[in-house]
């Protein structure tokens, strides 16, 4: 009897196929369940400066209105930088006498007549980062409410 | 030779596979488009009742008031009386801490105390952060119903 080893092996079958369907199905799950949670949890929204806004229970607003972004290094108003800022903070000769920026009133006057405007008034949200200062975010909300913005809003990230 | 349309149906029937590697691709991609999109967030919304200096001065009359100072202690007064109530911070493992507890209890005092007063307005030092203040209101919120932002 021939040893094993010298016995003719048999060619193998090459063809394989990869049984992948119930990865598929993961996959819908999970695409299904991304995109599920992303239309529901509020308005999904991508800042044009760096910043973390503060966690808060906040109601959702499906509303879109003209945003306001303060971040460390600039006062973005719909996505254009209107101020500079340094560490939060406005320069000084940009103050005026009632704590509102002069920078941000004049962006926001050439605003108000293309906002729409809401029951309260000219809508404004304010997305500032959770390490804004007051005296930033007070300076913001008096420049607002001196250009005519009635109805303004603090946006925070939805907490679950 | 037999004509195929006279061929039995076991003769011509194939094994077929559906090729879902594509699918598959797309799928991935997709799926990591969405994870690396995490910068997007969900915002909700806050109403902050802004008024002129005047106009909030008139507002917190039968109001609770809050302010924030900065060296982590709250005040808590009502319109009704100029008498505060100082809440003093409280010590956590990283130092001192804003006491939202001691000053949601000392809210829900004043309210059992006059049951007119419906909404509070949180006011803050310059140099507290827009996270304490939103905590603040948070917290306030839990009282009473209406919080606005004031002190400006």
């Amino acid at each position: 009897m021939l040893k094993k080893t010298f016995l003719p092996t048999q060619v193998k079958n090459e063809q394989m196929a990869l049984q992948i369907t119930s990865m598929a199905d993961i996959f819908v799950i999970i695409l299904v369940f991304l995109l599920k949670s992303y239309s529901v949890e509020g308005l999904a929204y991508e800042p044009s400066v760096p910043l973390t806004p503060p966690m808060a229970h906040g109601r959702i607003d499906q509303t879109d209105g003209l945003k306001v972004e303060i971040s460390a290094k600039a006062v973005n108003l719909a996505g254009k930088s209107v101020s500079p800022v340094s560490d939060f903070r406005f320069a000084k000769g940009d103050m005026d006498s009632n704590g509102a920026s002069q920078s941000l009133r004049r962006a926001l006057a050439k605003t108000r007549p293309s906002v729409v405007s809401g029951p309260k008034g000219a809508k404004l949200i304010v997305v500032a980062d959770a390490g804004a200062p007051y005296e930033t975010i007070k300076a913001v909300l008096s420049s607002a409410a001196s250009e005519g913005y009635n109805d303004i809003q603090l946006a925070v990230a939805h907490a679950e | 030779m037999k004509r195929k349309g006279f061929l039995k149906h076991s003769e011509y029937e194939q094994d077929f596979e559906l090729n879902i590697a594509s699918v598959i691709d797309c799928f991935v991609v997709l799926i990591a488009f969405i994870l690396i999109s995490s910068s997007f967030f969900s915002i909700g919304i806050i109403d902050a009742e802004v008024a002129g200096a005047s106009e909030v001065a008139a507002s917190d009359a039968g109001s609770l008031v809050v302010e924030l100072k900065a060296d982590h202690s709250i005040l808590v007064r009502s319109s009704e009386s100029p008498k505060n109530e100082r809440i003093l911070p409280k010590q956590a493992a990283k130092g001192i801490a804003w006491d939202f507890e001691g000053m949601a209890a000392a809210l829900k005092a004043m309210k059992e105390k006059s049951p007119e007063l419906k909404s509070a307005v949180v006011m803050a030092d310059n140099a507290v952060t827009y996270r304490d203040v939103m905590a603040s209101m948070e917290a306030a919120k839990k009282e009473v119903s209406s919080v606005n932002l004031g002190g400006f």
